[in-house]
């Protein structure tokens, strides 16, 4: 039940009730799943643009922030996303479709905010030299990633 | 001729098709009578058993890593439950296979200190990765 006893007064131009409405602090401290159903963190806060909800503050390994959209609508007890988090490649391993251990994903190369990503970027171990992977080479990325041609 | 060894195999990472590191193949297994390899032994880590994958689940022998054509089931077993709104629904109690293919899981909850149990069919699973979600309109009270 969203209201104890007695719906409040509404003062507004534009709603006549609050039935289709969320409370904002539903979502914090919530934890939020990929749609793959893996851990990305727990909510922080509900960020607002122009007094709209935006989207919400994420943080679990490294902060992050996720807009409304690649949310699904509506919190009971967790968040679960549209969409497998490009920033959750970070510390994957990388293994080509011969079965190398290619490495481990330091970096993901984007050009825009949108979760997609256009290169990953993956060393061997500390001291090796990075090595740039387009993500068109990429065939499986769940609990590591699998690439779809063998490189050298 | 493409020929390998035991050393190409054991102590190599095995690997499911989801990507997820299963553990280090320990144990190769052979047919005595047909002198054939029937299958490997995987050291899933400290506290869990040891996984038996038979030959006809390795998909390929890579030179670092061995991948599987199928999801060991097993895995499954603990992991949480959601709907596809974000309700939580129980954990998973068992399994339901037959072989290597997945027809269900029953999934345990408590309410009020009363354990119930729910079946989920494997039509009705969403997504399986850390938590397991279930497909729109399954398992909303």
């Amino acid at each position: 039940m969203l209201f104890r006893k007695q719906p409040p007064a509404i003062l507004s131009g534009r709603l006549q009730s609050l039935d289709d409405t969320e409370q904002a602090t539903a979502y914090l401290g919530k934890r939020v799943y990929s749609t793959s159903g893996d851990y990305v963190g727990k909510v922080k806060d509900v960020l607002l643009k122009n007094q709209a909800l935006a989207g919400l503050l994420v943080k679990g390994r490294r902060r992050l922030f996720l807009d409304k959209d690649y949310c699904v609508p509506g919190v009971i007890d967790s968040v679960i996303l549209k969409v497998d988090p490009v920033t959750m490649l970070r510390r994957k391993l990388v293994f080509d479709s011969h079965g190398k251990r290619i490495g481990r994903v330091v970096s993901v190369e984007r050009s825009s905010t949108k979760n997609a990503c256009d290169a990953i970027i993956v060393k061997k171990h500390l001291f090796a030299k990075p090595r740039r992977v387009a993500s068109s080479l990429i065939d499986v990325s769940k609990k590591s990633i699998i690439l779809n041609k063998p490189l050298d | 001729m493409d020929t390998i060894t035991s050393d190409d195999i054991l102590g190599k990472t095995a690997v499911d098709p989801r990507g997820s590191l299963l553990g280090v193949v320990v144990k190769l297994h052979i047919d005595n009578g047909r002198k054939r390899l029937q299958g490997i032994t995987v050291d899933q880590g400290f506290v869990r058993p040891d996984l038996y994958v038979g030959m006809e689940h390795v998909k390929y022998f890579g030179i670092d890593a061995v991948f599987l054509n199928t999801v060991p089931y097993q895995q499954l077993h603990g992991k949480r439950v959601f709907t596809s709104h974000g309700g939580y629904v129980g954990t998973v109690a068992r399994v339901l296979a037959e072989g290597a293919t997945l027809k269900g899981l029953v999934i345990a909850k408590r309410k009020r200190l009363k354990k119930q149990e729910v079946e989920v069919n494997a039509s009705e699973i969403k997504e399986m990765g850390q938590t397991i979600i279930l497909r729109k309109g399954v398992g909303q009270a």
